[in-house]
């Protein structure tokens, strides 16, 4: 996917690395000032801890910028280029600026993975529209890898105020090898089910186990289009079938389909656009009813994986704004 | 119904009425098609009754649009009857709920008043 990555435009992505609170204030401050003097619209999208500093000491600016709460429209990472895109919508398509705070303390390891190669992606999404997007990453955080990860996918760095291209950026690749390995095999008590075109047998299947463990009735109707989807996905785009899986973890529902097809589009599924009878819908709906979903997709074949937390705290799933 | 098609088309009120099956999906996404585009003929508006349509998937939601704007062209519109909450779900994420004329009874899609 290389040849794809390097011809597109791309959006000014600037990790912005700090290690103390004032420190996280300089650089967002520094950044919607910027963007207040050119006019343009600000939407600072972060975790409630970060949030409540910078509303504490953004002074007047805090009045001028929008704001959202990270931990909602971003809990799944996938969600995020969209909140952006209908961010820029929302003011006849920019030039817009976001401070986008995705990485925090409590993602899951999988989370994590994926909302680094969300920050890979960010790189290729605004080919069209004039964004520039601030990721503040807090470097005294215990997880060392994910500062080393900003480097990876982020251009341009800014310390202490000053900005600098990332030497360690590839601008030829889509994702970093470091986050593009293949997914752990399923587990051994993972129930599975070959399939082709029985669409139906594939929900009732995903339905009776998601049922049996205890997922909410609402959730369990999500999961089922899901994987419906992605079951009609194998269906339109390859010969063999394939197989859907599904197993529980300590706190989640994990529903997986395997098959020979290959999304040639990284990006697949972080548009919305009406159905207009071309297909790319299906994906759309997957990262919208789904906690978190994992794709792996190559010549020799695609896994996709979606995660369903268990559960009182579970989320409700993206809602249609 | 025995010996009835599941996309029976009839006419209420002058309108052409399609009912839906009961789940829809890619596999027969293509006979709805042809059926709403068979009810279409010499009828701006059509009434899709997907009022006993438990699933609806997106290749499901693509034909519906593409009814939608074939109608709009000739003058007419769709009108949906849609109740099951995993249908109104897919509506919801995919957004076409801000674009359908949506209604929760036949009789008030026939009638076009909610």
């Amino acid at each position: 996917m290389g040849d794809l990555a390097g011809n597109r435009p791309r959006a000014d992505h600037y990790a912005g690395f700090y290690d103390s609170a004032a420190g996280l204030v300089a650089c967002v401050r520094q950044f919607v000032e910027q963007g207040l003097d050119d006019a343009e619209p600000v939407l600072i999208a972060a975790p409630d801890s970060s949030t409540r500093l910078l509303r504490e000491h953004l002074d007047g600016q805090g009045g001028l910028v929008s704001w959202a709460d990270m931990t909602v429209i971003g809990d799944n990472p996938a969600r995020i280029i969209p909140a952006i895109r209908s961010f820029a919508s929302s003011h006849h398509g920019g030039p817009v600026r976001c401070v986008a705070q995705s990485l925090w303390t409590g993602r899951t390891a999988e989370q994590r993975l994926e909302t680094i190669r969300h920050e890979a992606l960010i790189n290729l999404a605004f080919a069209d529209i004039p964004v520039s997007i601030l990721c503040p990453y807090d470097v005294t955080l215990p997880d060392a890898g994910i500062a080393a990860s900003a480097r990876l996918t982020h251009p341009i760095l800014i310390r202490n105020g000053a900005a600098q291209p990332s030497p360690a950026y590839n601008a030829g690749t889509t994702f970093p090898a470091e986050y593009d390995g293949a997914l752990d095999p399923a587990p051994d008590d993972a129930v599975s089910l070959p399939y082709r075109d029985d669409l139906h047998l594939v929900r009732a299947f995903v339905s009776e186990h998601a049922t049996g463990a205890g997922l909410a009735q609402r959730r369990i109707a999500d999961l089922v289009i899901a994987i419906s989807e992605l079951a009609a996905n194998t269906y339109r785009h390859t010969a063999a079938g394939g197989m859907v899986s599904v197993w529980v973890t300590a706190s989640e529902l994990i529903c997986q389909i395997e098959d020979t097809g290959h999304i040639a589009e990284p990006l697949v599924g972080r548009r919305r656009r009406l159905p207009d009878g071309n297909g790319g819908q299906g994906l759309w709906v997957v990262h919208e009813l789904c906690d978190l979903v994992e794709i792996r997709t190559g010549p020799a074949g695609t896994k996709v994986r979606v995660h369903m937390q268990l559960g009182p705290t579970a989320p409700a799933g993206g809602d249609a704004a | 119904m025995p010996g009835q098609s599941p996309f029976a088309v009839r006419s209420l009120d002058g309108l052409p009425v399609v009912t839906a099956p009961a789940e829809i999906d890619i596999r027969n996404a293509s006979e709805l098609a042809a059926a709403l585009l068979a009810a279409a003929t010499g009828h701006p508006t059509v009434v899709a009754d997907l009022g006993d349509t438990e699933f609806c998937d997106s290749s499901g939601l693509s034909v519906l649009v593409m009814a939608m704007k074939r109608a709009q062209a000739d003058g007419g519109e769709l009108r949906l009857v849609v109740r099951a909450p995993s249908v109104l779900r897919v509506f919801a994420v995919t957004g076409v709920d801000k674009v359908f004329r949506m209604f929760a009874s036949l009789p008030e899609a026939v009638a076009g008043t909610p």
